[in-house]
């Protein structure tokens, strides 16, 4: 059967139309005339505005109309009119709104094309672009953008290119041969794909060596260490953070879900409060009696009681957990991360972390939000792979326990493998949240993509542009951003996940 | 269940496998990681004991000059110093630390009132267009959706503020009107008409506010016996009716007190009543008020005529009388000229040098400074309704939002509305055909349908990943401090460096954030939990 023999049955009729589109409510009606009026005016203002684009675009609506209603009462509708009936002129409400968008749409590209293109500079001669953009009534200066592309994308690491071609080349080295061994059978369980793996596995820690470098300058080492909070910035900084935090928060995340997750023993009821009640005890002599003496402000008494709170916390551990301490202790570090902003962990990580590290350790910027981003993707990660974990039908363990499998081997051999699969999706997209989310080291100071962008407009040559850098930035997030989803989507359609 | 369960391993009675006894295992492995963690912590307080040590004694300075770490929240008793810009209640150099983290947090609880019904209203238009039959409308929202989650929300906000608001919104001289409703868009801000309560009408605001408050509960409670009773209660029509009582009731309880704001005018000034500052006004233009804006339309009265001419008046910044007085002015057509002072003692020495010929405020400013000349009680209304008029150098009257607190909610508000959108949509398509399909064969109306029949089950998987985008969207007002808005981040990171502390403000805003997502999120594990026992 035909899709036209299909249609074709519906009888079209006046009167049922007129009613469902116009007549079956008074607000319909207004609606409908209210819309037409204001179809009419903006339409209309758009003619005197752009005439040569909005002819052709209201002759095409009106001849597709009569083609479609056409095709409609004649019962000969092609997959064409078909489509135009479902997807454009559903109702004549729907009719006036896709000419509205039609027409909205061709403004809005026709503003943006001139001043993108037509009005635009692509000179990086701040004079010529000047004098251009000035001449035409509002145009880009692309200028500040492809004079700036370097530092955008890899900022001082432009000294040191080969860093960069290397970590290239060796992903484009190991892609090559992926392609074909990971799709073909043949090699399914050969060593060759076994050896493939590990160095994908290796491949961020290599590139991290290539990028940072190891050892003194000068000698025969090509990738001796160079200082990172100099020369790393730009999209370069951005990558390097998100794949940092992603990798070195994995182990850490793994762990915190198994924790979170675990149902051993707790600690008995009698041993926690017994511990709660002694340790209370015993500070409020040591601790509580000599500061209440001395208190002076509320925020004194405060810290006077604070011993008070030990049996408050033995309660909450007790009922909460059942008194399993790496639960609990998982769950306090799990929510307390994610109960707060991102850029809290990020100043606490600038201005705290060295308080808590002995002599001797400075990490530097680079490194210190290298730790608070992977704390806090840590605390993402293992929700999602306590998703994972949770998906695991119950049989899954009991085969294993039948199989008389040790702990460590049911887990690493039959439940992670499993769950890890089902969150690959997830772990993509709280990639592509990381990825974003370095936007925030503009904020205390590290040149990344965000803060290059921002700081171009301060540039001799370029100063108060910021549009231009701007877009360029939101179109290469939204380009990455973009393709990662992509592919995590399809990723979800290969494993069957999206199915739920 | 990923569970280890005790009753499946481990059942022999040797000595060996009962050391393996899974019970056995999780005691030691507990103990073991109790020790660790002991450990760890033990550790980092060494560390952090030694490294406090080196920043000085300073840091935890009490009162009688000793050092302790009970000390350490003093400070934030002492003069905060620095200015912020926008606040919610009185704030000025001179008060605490606390004081200043307060003004933050208000600023905080602003842009998320503001934040939370915006972002659910953009997010369900945007939802419900997702699922539009118009190819157009679907396309443009999917767009919408799909640019604004792959992107930074920090670069959205830095190009609403630097972009939209600074390049393409006009300056603030030449903010035009919205379709002739007074709202301008400049790049100082929006400002907007807005309903002011004169101290007459403060009753009338709180029964309104609590008619509105108590009209939903009734409303709530009358769906609940509707729910479970399938008779018609008429929920929205009792909540109007008892919304529109309490201001029935509330307006013929306020508005009987004596006024309290006053007009002050010179020794020898020929105002005595405010009627008389009309004639006044006319006598020194030559023309009759109704027809000045004709007048200085068609050339025939000179701007430096007005100006000469024009009332002349002094008033404290943003008082309610300021409000007041200048409506009624408006309304008898009198030009005036503003100048408005920051504190009251300026205002007082403005108006004995004679800057101005009539002075407005609140009779009890009034009675503590005034010192020569009379004061003239002010008629007053319940409610003034408050338009924004530009006047010097900047929009007086009405309400507004400066352009930062404008850029973050614009930018929180388009964020978190894609989120929502998406949210929404996944909501509506997870309720299956058979259920529309059901609904139509019973002869349901499509309003109906929608109401009874797929919205309920709806709401069940759209509200809890709905209030997370709440708690998102007040996690993220901390990116204020991208644009200058003085949120509670943004406060806390000023004392940081006023103050040279980072441990006692960084700990403080932590554990604010981390006590509104616990209790958002317990709240949610809560109405989890009673959604999913209805299911069964």
């Amino acid at each position: 059967m035909t899709v036209n023999t299909m249609k074709a049955k519906r009888k079209f009729d006046m009167g049922t139309f007129i009613r469902a589109n116009i007549t079956k409510s008074p607000l319909l009606a207004i609606w409908t005339v209210a819309l037409a009026a204001f179809a009419f005016w903006f339409v209309g203002r758009s003619m005197i505005a752009r005439p040569l684009l909005t002819i052709p675009v209201v002759i095409a609506w009106a001849a597709t109309i009569i083609w479609m209603v056409r095709a409609e009462i004649n019962k000969t509708h092609s997959p064409t009119t078909l489509w135009l009936k479902g997807n454009l002129y559903n109702s004549i409400t729907n009719a006036l709104l896709s000419l509205i968008l039609v027409v909205a749409i061709i403004g809005f590209l026709v503003g943006f094309i001139t001043y993108a293109f037509f009005n635009a500079s692509f000179s990086e001669d701040p004079a010529i672009a000047k004098e251009v953009t000035e001449a035409g009534q509002l145009g880009a200066r692309w200028g500040s953008v492809t004079q700036n592309l370097e530092n955008l994308l890899v900022f001082s690491m432009k000294t040191e290119m080969y860093r960069i071609w290397a970590s290239i080349g060796l992903l484009v080295g190991l892609s090559i041969p992926s392609l074909i061994i990971f799709r073909s059978a043949k090699f399914n369980r050969s060593l060759i794909r076994r050896i493939l793996t590990w160095l994908w596995i290796a491949s961020p820690f290599i590139i991290f060596f290539f990028l940072r470098g190891v050892g003194e300058a000068g000698g025969s080492n090509p990738f001796y260490a160079i200082d990172t909070e100099q020369l790393w910035g730009g999209l370069l900084l951005s990558l390097i953070l998100s794949v940092v935090a992603i990798v070195a928060s994995f182990p850490l995340g793994v762990l915190l879900a198994l924790g979170r997750q675990s149902k051993i023993n707790g600690v008995p009821w009698w041993l926690t409060y017994g511990t709660a009640a002694l340790l209370t005890a015993y500070l409020i002599v040591t601790f509580t009696l000599p500061n209440l003496e001395v208190a002076e402000t509320t925020g004194n008494y405060i810290y006077a009681l604070l011993p008070l709170l030990i049996p408050l916390i033995a309660l909450f551990f007790q009922k909460g957990f059942k008194g399993n301490v790496m639960a609990g202790a998982c769950t306090v570090f799990i929510e307390c991360i994610r109960g707060v902003p991102l850029i809290t962990l990020l100043f606490s990580g600038i201005l705290l972390l060295q308080l808590f590290l002995p002599d001797g350790w400075e990490p530097n910027k680079i490194g210190r939000v290298m730790v608070a981003m992977t704390v806090f993707s840590a605390a993402y990660l293992a929700e999602n792979i306590r998703g994972g974990l949770q998906a695991i039908p119950r049989g899954q363990y009991e085969a294993a326990d039948s199989l008389g499998l040790s702990t460590y081997t049911k887990y690493t051999k039959i439940v992670l493998p499993q769950a890890l699969r089902i969150v690959i999706p997830a772990i993509v997209g709280q990639f592509i949240g990381l990825f974003k989310d370095t936007s925030l080291v503009a904020l205390v100071g590290l040149s990344d993509l965000l803060n290059v962008a921002r700081r171009i407009s301060s540039q001799q040559n370029w100063l108060t542009i910021r549009t231009e850098p701007f877009i360029f930035i939101f179109v290469v997030y939204f380009v990455v951003s973009y393709a990662m989803a992509w592919y995590s989507r399809r990723l979800e359609k290969q494993l069957g996940v999206g199915v739920r | 269940m990923a569970d280890i369960d005790p009753n499946t391993t481990g059942s022999g009675n040797s000595l060996t496998s009962k050391l393996f006894d899974i019970r056995v295992i999780g005691v030691i492995a507990q103990i073991v990681f109790v020790i660790l963690t002991i450990l760890f912590f033990a550790w980092l307080a060494r560390n952090t004991v030694s490294n406090l040590g080196k920043l000085g004694d300073a840091q935890f300075a009490c009162g009688d000059g000793t050092s302790d770490y009970r000390c350490a929240y003093n400070f934030m008793r002492g003069a905060a110093a620095f200015e912020i810009d926008e606040q919610s209640i009185p704030y000025d150099t001179s008060d605490s630390y606390w004081r200043a983290l307060l003004v933050g947090a208000l600023n905080t609880l602003k842009v998320s009132a503001w934040g939370i019904p915006l972002t659910t209203i953009v997010g369900v238009f945007v939802g419900i267009t997702l699922l539009s039959p118009n190819w157009f409308v679907k396309t443009i929202s999917r767009a919408y959706v799909d640019l604004f989650r792959n992107t930074p929300l920090l670069v959205q906000l830095f190009m609403i503020f630097f972009i939209l608001f600074a390049a393409f919104l006009p300056k603030v001289d030449e903010a035009g009107s919205l379709l002739g409703i007074p709202i301008y868009f400049s790049n100082r801000g929006v400002s907007f008409p807005s309903l002011e309560f004169m101290p007459n009408g403060q009753l009338l605001r709180w029964l309104l506010l609590g008619g509105f408050v108590v009209g939903l509960i009734v409303w709530y409670v009358l769906s609940r016996i509707s729910y479970n009773t399938g008779r018609d209660t008429k929920g929205p029509f009792v909540f109007l009716g008892i919304l529109v009582l309490s201001g029935i009731i509330g307006w013929l309880l306020s508005g009987n007190n004596p006024s309290t704001q006053s007009i002050a005018v010179p020794d020898g000034s020929a105002v005595g009543v405010f009627d008389d500052i009309a004639p006044l006004v006319e006598a020194r233009l030559g023309i009759p008020l109704e027809d000045v804006e004709g007048a200085l339309a068609d050339g025939s009265l000179s701007a430096d005529a007005l100006e000469v001419g024009q009332l002349t008046v002094c008033s404290t910044l943003d008082s309610a009388a300021e409000t007041n007085f200048i409506e009624k002015l408006v309304d008898a057509n009198i030009p005036y000229d503003m100048s408005r002072a920051p504190s009251s003692k300026r205002f007082f020495r403005e108006f004995d040098a004679g800057d101005c010929e009539i002075a407005v405020a609140e009779t009890t400013v009034f009675d503590e400074g005034l010192t020569a000349g009379s004061v003239l009680t002010l008629d007053e209304p319940r409610t003034v309704l408050s338009i924004p008029r530009f006047i010097g150098r900047n929009f007086i009257g009405g309400g507004s939002f400066s352009a930062m607190f404008a850029a973050l909610l614009l930018g929180l508000v388009l964020n978190t509305g894609a989120s929502v959108a998406e949210i929404v949509r996944a909501g509506i398509q997870s309720v299956s055909k058979g259920q529309t399909e059901a609904a139509r064969a019973l002869g349901l109306s499509e309003g109906q349908r929608l109401r009874l029949v797929v919205l309920p089950q709806a709401l069940k998987v759209i509200i809890p990943p709905l209030i997370s985008q709440y708690l998102n969207l007040i996690k993220n007002s901390s990116l204020a401090i991208a644009i200058g808005y003085a949120d509670f981040w943004s406060v806390t990171n000023t004392i940081v460096n006023q103050s040279g502390r980072a441990l006692q403000p960084i700990l403080i805003a932590m554990a604010t954030y981390l006590t509104i997502s616990l209790s958002i999120s317990s709240f949610l594990n809560w109405y989890n939990g009673r959604v999913r026992l209805k299911e069964r």
